[in-house]
């Protein structure tokens, strides 16, 4: 019996109209692998991750997440497979209606019973790694700069400590040393 | 001119295209509704932006339209401009058509445009993406909670709309046309029928419905960037406003 991955994709075929945009991928990654994909703008790096992410559904093919074939499975299993996952958008793509502290702590709080103050607190502690400072926290996504939503956003991916994370260009509109030292 | 019966036409195709989707999707919203988690804060903030902040548009109309119903009564059928007539043209034209439709047509403008762009804006900038892939439904999130503030507001703006407007015509009734006030109100509590009332809130309770349906439709279908928001607010309140002059008269031939 080969070895189980955490993400296995097979065949993964995407076109939009007769625009083939994904052919055929192949990817094997395990757990504490990580990842980097590069290729020229357009060449289809958001696309994959989107499917990766479950929101776009692929022409042909198959992803298993911890042995979930979100493709080819009905909607409770692929939620409780994509629980797991952090992602960012290329665009940060935070909620514009809520304050930076509400967005990073979105997921958390949309239960009940977590209250304001542990969850200010858990987006505090996140972002000072993220070299952010904490007077951003009751800002809205808008009055940050591009960079920051950024960090924001990462910051809203790892809140609840994913096991798996996607990032679409994290680094881009930062500065080479923010980037780095991120 | 051609033109314009070309977007005319456009419209109206894409309109019945469509329709059959915006079905499947009031049926999606609605079953969501019963599935847990509901979002509370997300229902209270919709229903007092509806309810609360429509309240005056949504009482001005229905005041005006009250008192020139009373004047237009009162020039229009010389031989019947007794307060019996008045009152009851008043209060069964509010309760029927006029507090229903008004209110109906001012929150499309208001929140229906709203709630088309928010969630087009959404759309189009990954929000709602971003959404699901926070394990939260969009559908649950963001249309139920909208679908059911509406489904409460308009009747309930409908209800105060109904008695500001009666009102009006009992102001013009009584300090323009010298009728005499106690009589107007014997009468209209006389005329007062609770079969008319309930056509007027099941109206209200359908144009609920087609405005945060509609709206939330094309909002959630919207592509494309700023004109994206642009085309989906623009249709949705269009489409919204239509069905709801169109609904309200199939609604009445059930009651005749
Ligand atoms: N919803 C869509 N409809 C039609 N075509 C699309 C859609 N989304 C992406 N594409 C096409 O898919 C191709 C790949 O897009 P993608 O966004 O994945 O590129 P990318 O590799 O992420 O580029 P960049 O580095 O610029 O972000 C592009 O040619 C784009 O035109
Ligand atoms: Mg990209």
């Amino acid at each position: 019996m080969k070895t189980k991955n955490l993400i296995d994709v097979k065949n993964l075929s995407v076109s939009f109209g007769n625009n083939i945009i994904l052919n055929k991928i192949n990817l094997h990654l395990s757990k504490k692998e990580s990842l980097v994909i590069i290729g020229k703008s357009g060449s289809g790096k958001s696309v994959l991750l989107k499917c990766l992410m479950g929101i776009l559904k692929p022409n042909l093919g198959s992803i298993k997440i911890d042995g979930v074939d979100i493709v080819n499975t009905n909607r409770t299993d692929k939620e409780n497979a994509l629980k797991n996952i952090g992602v960012t958008f290329q665009n940060g793509a935070l909620f514009d209606s809520l304050t930076v502290w509400e967005n990073i702590t979105f997921k958390e709080t949309r239960f009940f019973g977590f209250d304001k103050k542990a969850a200010k607190e858990k987006a505090l502690s996140i972002i000072q790694n993220l070299e952010l400072d904490k007077n951003i926290l009751e800002l809205y996504p808008s009055e940050l700069s591009g960079g920051m939503q950024k960090r924001v956003a990462i910051a809203r991916a790892i809140c609840d400590q994913p096991q798996v994370l996607f990032f679409d260009e994290p680094t881009s509109g930062l500065d080479p040393i923010t980037g780095k030292n991120n | 001119m051609i033109k314009i019966f070309n977007l005319i036409g456009k419209l109206s195709l894409s309109t019945f295209e469509n329709l059959g989707k915006i079905t499947l999707f009031f049926f999606m919203s609605f079953f969501w509704l019963f599935k847990k988690p509901f979002y509370f804060k997300q229902f209270l903030s919709q229903f007092l932006d509806i309810a609360f902040y429509s309240l005056p548009v949504v009482g001005l109309t229905t005041f005006f339209s009250g008192m020139v119903l009373a004047l237009q009564t009162f020039s229009g059928f010389d031989n019947f401009n007794d307060e019996g007539t008045i009152s009851k043209i008043v209060l069964t034209s509010i309760l029927r058509e006029l507090g229903p439709v008004l209110a109906g047509l001012m929150v499309c403008g208001r929140v229906g445009a709203k709630m088309a762009a928010e969630i087009a804006t959404m759309r189009v900038s990954n929000q709602i993406d971003a959404l699901e892939t926070l394990s939260t439904r969009p559908m649950q999130f963001l249309i139920s909670t909208r679908l059911l503030a509406s489904i409460i507001a308009v009747p309930f703006l409908v209800l105060v709309g109904n008695i500001i407007g009666v009102f009006g015509g009992f102001i013009v009734a009584t300090f323009k046309l010298d009728l005499n006030p106690i009589l107007y109100m014997i009468s209209t509590i006389d005329n007062f029928n609770s079969i008319d009332l309930i056509q007027g809130l099941i109206k209200a309770l359908v144009f609920g419905i087609i405005i945060s349906i509609i709206s939330c439709y094309f909002g959630f279908n919207a592509s494309g960037g700023a004109e994206g928001v642009g085309r989906a607010t623009t249709i949705s309140v269009v489409t919204a406003s239509t069905l709801i002059l169109t609904s309200t008269y199939f609604i009445t031939a059930l009651f005749i």
